[in-house]
């Protein structure tokens, strides 16, 4: 489902509409504040580019960090 | 300091308790029950000691650094780098973690009750209300708690209606295979339980935390173990050892309540209270997440984030994350180990180093 471009159109019109709702506050917020805020939404737009369900991400890390006492479960 | 508003004990009971069994009574009864089958009712009870354990580990630290969050004193314990280190790993925690919550919720509602409606839908509304009670601050999510929570109890006690139709006999025979599984069972609850982590985030903003801060916390601990045992306990007698093989045996037990023959279909009154827990559960980690990031990179006020965090959880709800399969599979094998190494272990350490700088400071 993610990584269609619906997907990808919507998540930009909530970048906007998030900036635009924010937009007051943001004229007032220091550097710090500018920058994170930036690069949390340039993130999730990197993000919504790709199919996201099939790229390996966290979950495939964890894999290989707790894999090996996974038989315990079994 | 990023965060005025300041909560009381009963207020914080009632954040912790839907924060713990929300997801929580959806997914246990059947992996745990996997592994534990007849004596899965023991499971919330062995699991519940790491609760306690979590508990007295992040009041003990509050006691130690009152006032701040461990994102603050992991600097003090630590130094810089290694406060930083850990910081980032418990807020990328808590980040990735959300991502799920927010999966399971909108895949338990597509997948049982709203079935044409896409899952982003629900991803997006509950992150959406959740993002605007953040922006309040922690009073306004107290408050939304207290309200949300006594319904979520109150339609809980609709399974009493069961109890004409329960079968004591499923319970039998007792430990058939011995502890081992049910331990392993509990292991799962271990998971849960071990969110208790979330206290610290919470304590420097309760009245009087530092002296009922300790009880408080050990009464929820044990308010949840109470509900997860009354799950168990009528998962297990109505349905035996066959819910098991459902991904949510408690959604069919709920689907069984029948009054007279006439009063049928109280799932979607019982759905509709859990997603009001649902609510206060993400509402929680999305409080701690933009909480500890801000924290964590210095910024002067934590609610300009909150909106962009609630987009990057909303794509962390998919990343990774191809079916509900996989998820059951990372919540059986992945998730008991991460959650305790991460939320109870790494905290012990973290005491450990707090009290023995302590004492080398009390002797010099």
């Amino acid at each position: 489902m993610i990584g269609e471009w619906s997907i990808i159109l919507l998540v930009q019109v909530l970048i906007w509409m998030i900036v635009l709702f924010e937009w007051k506050n943001l004229k007032k917020a220091s550097k710090a504040n500018k920058i994170t805020f930036a690069s949390i939404l340039i993130l999730s737009m990197i993000l919504s580019f790709a199919k996201l369900e099939y790229l390996p991400g966290p979950i495939t890390l964890l894999h290989y960090i707790f894999g090996p006492w996974g038989w315990f479960m079994e | 300091m990023l965060e005025k508003g300041r909560i009381s004990n009963i207020q914080m009971e009632f954040i912790m308790v839907p924060t713990i069994i929300a997801t929580g009574v959806l997914s246990i009864p059947s992996i745990a029950g996997r592994f534990a089958r007849h004596d899965m009712w023991m499971t919330p009870i062995i699991g519940s000691v790491i609760g306690f354990i979590t508990v007295f580990i992040v009041w003990k630290l509050h006691q130690l650094y009152p006032k701040m969050t461990p994102i603050q004193y992991s600097e003090k314990i630590l130094g810089k780098v290694g406060g930083k280190l850990f910081s980032f790993v418990i807020v990328f925690f808590y980040i990735h973690n959300t991502g799920i919550v927010i999966r399971q919720y909108s895949d338990f509602i597509t997948g049982n009750v709203l079935k044409q409606t896409p899952a982003i839908i629900f991803s997006i509304t509950i992150l959406f209300v959740s993002a605007l009670a953040v922006r309040g601050g922690i009073e306004v999510i107290a408050r939304s708690a207290v309200i949300c929570t006594t319904i979520f109890m109150i339609t809980s006690l609709a399974l009493l209606l069961l109890i004409k139709d329960l079968e004591l006999g499923y319970m039998l025979p007792l430990l058939e295979n011995g502890w081992l599984p049910v331990l392993k069972g509990s292991f799962i609850h271990n998971a849960w339980f071990s969110e208790f982590f979330l206290l610290a985030f919470i304590f420097p903003f309760v009245h009087h935390s530092a002296k009922k801060g300790l009880k408080s916390g050990m009464k929820t601990c044990l308010y949840v173990m109470l509900i997860l045992f009354y799950v168990h306990f009528f998962v297990l007698t109505m349905l035996g050892v066959s819910s098991v093989n459902q991904f949510y045996p408690v959604y069919s037990v709920v689907r069984a309540i029948r009054v007279f023959g006439f009063f049928e279909n109280f799932e979607v009154i019982i759905t509709a209270s859990w997603v009001l827990g649902n609510f206060v559960k993400v509402s929680v980690f999305l409080y701690v997440a933009s909480l500890g990031l801000a924290q964590l990179f210095n910024l002067s006020d934590y609610r300009l984030i909150v909106f962009p965090l609630s987009l990057l959880l909303f794509l962390f709800s998919f990343w990774d994350i191809p079916n509900v399969v996989v998820l059951v599979d990372y919540m059986t094998k992945i998730q008991p180990f991460y959650f305790v190494s991460v939320q109870t272990v790494l905290p012990l350490f973290l005491l450990l180093i707090a009290l023995a700088r302590k004492k080398r400071s009390d002797h010099v």
